[in-house]
């Protein structure tokens, strides 16, 4: 757990860079903080790993004020990923995961035997990569090697700084799968920026939304698409948004509540959390105008119009 | 007399001198390298003193050796003591200024990632400043080199007995096979020790 208490923040010219920023990223929960240029994410991270000192506030690491934690220690407790990679060019693959284990004196057995696991967990393989230099590496490769090296020493906690932002557009979709695969199986606390929504809303767990050193609203991205705190909000995440990412709408956005009387041949059913898109396909496989909505005990609970499905998918019900 | 005349009759002479000259050369690069590097470091990392000492090695640049040697010579005496001091002297500025501009030019990403991951300020000299600098450092070794080759010449004044011996002889004498039997070879070393130390460059450049 990541807790940001009052945070100020100026730097020597004196103009206010954050004003007063409270909240909290659960334990194993992926936060992305999202803003515009300028608004004071990057300010914000290198915060929790002490490169950068509030002015005033406190940061709490599981209720640990991390001003009494020496910054060596703490960092070496938090995996910090940065757009520019930065690994180190005179190192092999190996030597650059390694030496993350190696300056806290690990013993060399455990060193190597995460070094395999890190590798595995990001896909690339061991006998073609290992003793590779980095700039025998793509641009997506070598990021994948920094999130291996974040992870080297098995923290709890991640900082990622628009890891993904430099990549070309299909890598940088492999490499956000890749993230949500890791994460579902580690489930690391992350704080991720990037100002990207559509990343945004895909990798989050919630998004903390930051404009001019203020956050406007914390919520998961369907909130924030659904229920904008302010217009800000709404104008940033972009009118209709939701409607063009059908994938994070589910049955039971749409789905109609209003069945009393209805008498539903539920043979073939879904369930309320099944996403639309899977729906559509068994509209489409059975041939249906509707399907009925069974919760988990099997009872009908509404009923989905292949008409407002359609409507939503391409886009006119927002 | 012919030159290769010359060069036939007094071989041993200057092959005895060529490797004393080597020697002297080596050993106050040697010394040039343990003093220079360290100061180089020091330099770069804490800035209050980068200025003061930038100032004061530009400066001692600017003297000319052979003025340098003037003020030597009653302080140490004529010895060989005072051709390595002087070489020596020399030999550090390119070192240092060397070793402070590489350990300055690093891509702050490395330097962010060393400090994010937990590295410790002497860990990160070790492991990421000191071998990413090294390239640049050995260009400096290798600008010293070269002009040792000549400052080791010059210090035969010194009690250096260098190929500066036959050069000097030579001058003296009017003995144009003399004076050329000691500048060939020290040039002939001076392209040797470049291409040396080049090599060693390329090999740490990662
Ligand atoms: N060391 C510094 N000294 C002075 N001002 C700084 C410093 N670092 C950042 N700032 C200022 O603080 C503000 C916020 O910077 P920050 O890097 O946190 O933005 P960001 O949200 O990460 O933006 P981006 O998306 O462009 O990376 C900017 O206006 C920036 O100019
Ligand atoms: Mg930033």
């Amino acid at each position: 757990m990541i807790e940001f208490r009052n945070i100020h923040k100026e730097f020597v010219d004196g103009h206010p860079i954050l004003k007063g920023v409270n909240v909290t990223a659960d334990s194993g929960e992926l936060m992305v903080l999202l803003g515009n240029s300028g608004s004071g994410k990057t300010t914000m991270l290198k915060m929790v790993n002490k490169l950068i000192l509030p002015t005033s506030g406190s940061i709490f690491i599981d209720g640990q004020d991390i001003s009494g934690i020496d910054e060596i220690t703490l960092r070496r407790r938090i995996g910090y990923v940065i757009q520019e990679v930065g690994l180190f060019p005179h190192m092999t693959v190996k030597e650059n995961i390694e030496i993350v284990g190696k300056i806290q004196k690990k013993p060399l057995d455990e060193i190597e035997r995460n070094t395999k696991k890190v590798m595995e967990m990001i896909g690339l393989d061991l006998d073609e990569y290992l003793y590779r230099k980095p700039r025998e590496l793509s641009g997506g490769q070598q990021q994948r090697i920094g999130v291996a090296r974040a992870l080297a020493t098995d923290p709890d906690i991640l900082l990622m700084d628009e890891p993904f932002s430099a990549l070309d557009p299909i890598t940088r979709v492999q490499l956000q799968d890749e993230l949500l695969k890791i994460q579902g199986a580690l489930n690391k606390t992350i704080l991720f920026v990037t100002h990207g929504i559509i990343e945004a809303i895909k990798l989050a767990d919630r998004i903390c939304l930051i404009n001019e050193g203020n956050i406007e609203q914390v919520d998961t991205p369907k909130n924030l698409l659904k229920h904008p705190s302010s217009d800000y909000v709404r104008s940033f995440m972009g009118k209709n948004r939701l409607f063009q990412m059908p994938h994070l709408l589910l049955v039971e956005d749409i789905m109609s509540t209003d069945i009393q009387g209805l008498s539903l041949d539920t043979s073939v059913s879904v369930r309320p959390d099944a996403p639309l898109v899977d729906a559509l396909n068994i509209l489409r496989e059975h041939d249906l105008t509707y399907l009925p909505v069974l919760n988990d005990t099997a009872q009908p609970i509404g009923v989905l119009h292949v008409s407002d499905l359609l409507a939503v998918l391409s886009g006119q019900l927002a | 007399m012919t030159f290769f005349e010359f060069i036939v009759l007094r071989h041993e002479q200057i092959l005895r001198l060529l490797v004393e000259h080597t020697r002297i050369l080596l050993f106050a690069l040697f010394f040039a390298v343990i003093i220079g590097v360290p100061i180089g470091i020091l330099v770069s990392s804490v800035r209050r003193v980068s200025s003061p000492i930038m100032l004061i090695i530009n400066g001692l640049q600017a003297v000319p050796s052979l003025a340098l040697l003037g003020f030597l010579i009653p302080l140490v005496g004529v010895t060989e003591q005072t051709a390595i001091i002087l070489i020596v002297i020399y030999a550090v500025l390119p070192i240092v200024k060397n070793t402070y501009a590489g350990i300055l030019n690093i891509g702050p990403q490395y330097i962010e990632a060393a400090r994010g991951m937990g590295m410790t300020r002497l860990q990160m000299l070790r492991h990421v400043q000191f071998p990413l600098a090294l390239p640049v450092i050995m260009t400096g070794v290798r600008i010293a080199s070269v002009a040792g080759v000549g400052l080791v010449t010059i210090a035969a004044f010194a009690g250096g007995r260098g190929l500066g011996h036959l050069v000097f002889s030579g001058i003296a004498t009017l003995n144009t096979n003399m004076i050329l039997a000691g500048a060939i070879p020290a040039a002939l070393l001076a392209l040797l020790m470049d291409f040396i130390v080049s090599r060693i460059e390329k090999a740490v450049t990662a």
